[in-house]
């Protein structure tokens, strides 16, 4: 299955572990370039800086052929719009969003193209 | 929900035309640039919490503007005073122009916050290109007639060939120095 995630947090970086361990073929995309410089060896992820809420990164990070998009940037906004982008743009089967404050969760549903899951916030 | 200069000069203008006004910011201080008699109301939160949205009255609303300085954040609180709530008028400001496309395919028009204050706005047109198709001035229409210029608080429409989108930002970005 290709699968790509949007966010390189824990969270994200947790299920692109998991998943590639699962011999799925997983790409993160992640804003930040230190954090990338840091995830460099995970093994078998293919690792993309950028904004994945611009659809041309989206597309050049391989969403068209995409089975499963995961968004899971802290921010419910992003992952809004990372959704929809990738259920109205590119079409892509299963789309999944993190929920990121609870006030929001009423937000995430079909219509911004995905189901979701709330995970909260660890104190920091 | 605010950006400064555009949104203090709209809230006040929509005062004074006679208009019910409510703000919604996420930092309490924002409520400092509004002008000290401000008679609407002001409400600290999420642009696209329920909660914040009903008490600021989304529901009996007649216009949304979104125009902080998130894109995202902006799409989504329009979006949903636009699907949700069925405000009549959604307007959302968008810098990026990738997403002002999204935006536009969810059927809300989005804004630019450049000063055109005192230009004529037929000077924007371009042959094939560009036009401006419409100015909307205190709640009424207008055609842009030759000779026309803009004033403070005007909504200028633009009608622009997907090739010339560009175009158009980098004019608005770089000529009129916002």
């Amino acid at each position: 299955m290709k699968v790509l995630i949007a966010g390189a947090g824990r969270l994200g970086t947790q299920i692109a572990q998991v998943l590639s361990a699962a011999r799925n073929d997983v790409t993160l995309v992640e804003y930040d370039d230190d954090r990338v410089a840091e995830l460099d060896s995970l093994p078998h992820v293919r690792l993309v800086a950028g904004d994945a809420c611009d659809r041309d990164l989206l597309e050049h990070a391989g969403a068209l052929a995409c089975d499963l998009v995961l968004a899971t940037t802290g921010r419910d906004e992003d992952n809004l719009v990372i959704s929809l982008l990738a259920k109205r743009r590119f079409g892509v089967g299963w789309v999944a969003a993190r929920v990121n404050e609870a006030e929001n969760a009423w937000l995430f549903d079909q219509r911004w193209g995905g189901w979701t899951w709330p995970y909260p916030r660890r104190p920091r | 929900m605010t950006r400064r200069s555009l949104v203090a000069n709209l809230a006040a203008q929509l005062v004074t035309e006679g208009h019910d006004v409510r703000l919604i910011d996420r930092r309490p201080k924002a409520r400092q640039m509004l002008s000290p008699g401000f008679p609407g109301a002001f409400h600290v939160g999420n642009g696209f919490s329920r909660a914040v949205l009903e008490a600021a009255g989304i529901v009996h609303a007649d216009a949304f503007v979104a125009v902080t300085s998130g894109d995202n954040g902006n799409i989504v609180s329009a979006r949903t005073a636009k699907d949700t709530y069925r405000v009549p008028i959604v307007l959302a400001s968008i810098q990026d122009p990738h997403r002002a496309d999204v935006c536009r395919e969810l059927g809300i028009p989005t804004i630019s916050s450049v000063r055109l204050t005192g230009r004529q706005v037929t000077e924007f047109d371009v042959d094939g290109e560009i036009r401006v198709v419409e100015i909307t001035r205190a709640g009424r229409s207008l055609l842009p007639a030759h000779g026309v210029l803009a004033e403070s608080g005007d909504l200028v429409t633009f009608s622009v060939t997907a090739t010339a989108l560009g175009r158009l930002g980098g004019f608005l970005d770089k000529e009129l120095g916002t």
